[in-house]
């Protein structure tokens, strides 16, 4: 298989974790709380509910949902299973447990796509640097069939993640209506869009390039499965 | 019509004369109208442009659709410009802009340096070169010709002069129908019919016929300029950005626009500075 940037990106992570520079603390505690907020702020709880941690990296953000949000069940999955010793262990440096949360699980990727059953999640929650989401289109496009009927999708996207980081390139990565495509694609349906943009400069070379998808710099979408049934996430909404 | 000599406030609260719909705002909002364009509005020009190190203070500075005229008074009393001439397809009712200042405590007369001229639709009187910078705020989602609009700003704008423009709400955005006084949940636009939208205003018209019916053309004349339209005009017009803050908030899809681009649906409005290419 080729060496791709994300591979790269994800070396890079994964350095800069071994040295202990605050990267657990963006995915454990920023990430995670960012998802969580947004999620109640939409009027959707994940206490008691099964979860799918959707690209969870080292772990760390499928640990920090975990603590945040209670869900009885978080499955974190990425193309190469966290190592949960290690996430244990920068927990434990980190001061905010001794144990993996008994809720916490951590799968691969099979066969390009999510390996669980139909209707198994309540949730899927994903929060990525914005151009790692292109690696997860596979997965992402099997949101809709891991899902119950009513069941949420969050997507949180962010040039300015981890914490740390240099931060993305303005402009890279996919387009907000390609993200959005991502969505539609997996069956579900648009519920509500966040978007952060701070003042940005425009570098002189891309004056050219669309302002709607250099200028933002973070992205947050809800979307939800047809309620055929109804799920089990406390919600404030109408499903 | 404009004068270089301080304008007095007129005595009595007489009769007015509803002009635009920013005066018309401005009559019925009363003094958080007033503060929040002489105020808020005016700072967050100033601002953003000193965010790039560029003042007003001794500019030749003209804004394009300046409606009731507030927003040029802040500028002209916090940043102190050479000169400033507010534009508009009607011309500024002064009389009014002095009455809702004294009222306010703002001022008891209107500045020698403010000015107030009326304009065509793409045709701004005044002579090549003769601004270092052009502010247009809450203006370019009326102009029906935004490309000529941006063309004729650019021959009056020195060459090494500024241009500010702040849009809001696009038409596409949540509040683009601008009606959101009756459809406060946004969308109106895409989720009622014209006849629909005509009806509502026309049955619900806060006791002021004339309001709903300059509401209702207001709506039928907004054009469908959203930010990267808006962006292609620029550059079309010999313009680049140098600087851009997009408006969003937290909005809620209704089910039959998931198919609408994700950059129309949640991007309100924008601020922009732009340079002559």
């Amino acid at each position: 298989m080729p060496v791709r940037p994300y591979w790269a990106a994800r070396r890079t992570l994964a350095r800069r974790l071994r040295r202990g520079d605050g990267a657990f603390w963006a995915r454990y505690g920023e990430m995670a709380a960012s998802l969580v907020d947004f999620l109640q702020t939409n009027g959707v709880r994940v206490d008691g509910g099964q979860v799918a941690s959707i690209g969870c990296g080292d772990g760390a953000i499928t640990v920090g949902i975990a603590h945040q949000g209670s869900p009885s069940l978080i499955v974190g999955f990425d193309w190469e299973a966290p190592d949960a010793d290690r996430v244990l262990e920068r927990a434990r440096q980190a001061g905010v447990g001794t144990s993996l949360p008994p809720a916490v699980h951590f799968e691969r990727f099979e066969s390009g796509g999510i390996p669980a059953a139909e209707a198994t999640f309540d949730a899927a929650l994903v929060a990525l640097n914005w151009g790692e989401i292109e690696q997860l289109a596979g997965p992402v496009a099997g949101v809709g069939r891991v899902l119950r009927p009513g069941g949420v999708l969050a997507v949180m996207l962010s040039r300015d993640w981890p914490a740390r980081l240099p931060a993305g390139p303005a402009g890279d990565g996919p387009s907000l209506e390609a993200i959005q495509g991502m969505v539609l694609a997996a069956g579900l349906d648009l519920v509500a869009v966040t978007m952060d943009a701070p003042v940005a400069a425009v570098p002189a070379g891309q004056s050219w390039a669309p302002l709607a998808t250099l200028a933002v710099r973070s992205l947050a979408i809800l979307a939800r499965a047809p309620a055929g049934r109804a799920g089990s996430l406390s919600s404030d909404e109408p499903r | 019509m404009s004068t270089h000599a301080p304008r007095q406030a007129p005595e009595g609260p007489g009769p007015l004369v509803y002009g635009d719909v920013s005066t018309r705002r401005a009559w019925r909002q009363g003094p958080q109208w007033f503060a929040e364009h002489y105020h808020d509005a005016a700072d967050q020009v100033i601002e953003f442009l000193a965010g790039d190190g560029i003042e007003l203070g001794g500019k030749r500075v003209a804004d394009i659709g300046c409606g009731d005229g507030i927003i040029d008074l802040g500028l002209v009393h916090r940043a102190a410009p050479h000169r400033l001439v507010g534009f508009d397809l009607q011309a500024t009712d002064e009389e009014l802009l002095l009455r809702m200042a004294v009222e306010s405590g703002a001022a008891d007369s209107l500045p020698e340096n403010l000015e107030f001229q009326a304009c065509g639709e793409t045709e701004l009187p005044a002579e090549t070169g003769a601004f270092d910078v052009v502010v247009s705020w809450s203006a370019f989602e009326h102009i029906e010709d935004p490309i000529s609009q941006l063309r004729e700003i650019r021959r009056v704008l020195a060459d090494d002069g500024i241009l500010f423009i702040q849009v809001w709400p696009f038409y596409d955005s949540e509040h683009g129908s601008h009606l959101w006084g009756w459809y406060p949940e946004g969308f109106a636009q895409f989720l009622h019919s014209d006849d629909e939208i005509d009806a509502k205003l026309r049955a619900e018209n806060f006791g002021d016929p004339g309001w709903s019916d300059r509401m209702l053309d207001i709506f039928h004349t907004l054009n469908r300029v959203g930010v990267d339209a808006l962006h292609r005009s620029l550059l079309a017009a010999g313009f680049h950005v140098a600087k851009a803050e997009l408006i969003t908030n937290a909005v809620h899809i209704p089910p039959a626009l998931a198919h609408i681009p994700l950059s129309v649906l949640g991007i309100g409005g924008v601020k922009l500075l732009a340079r002559p290419r």
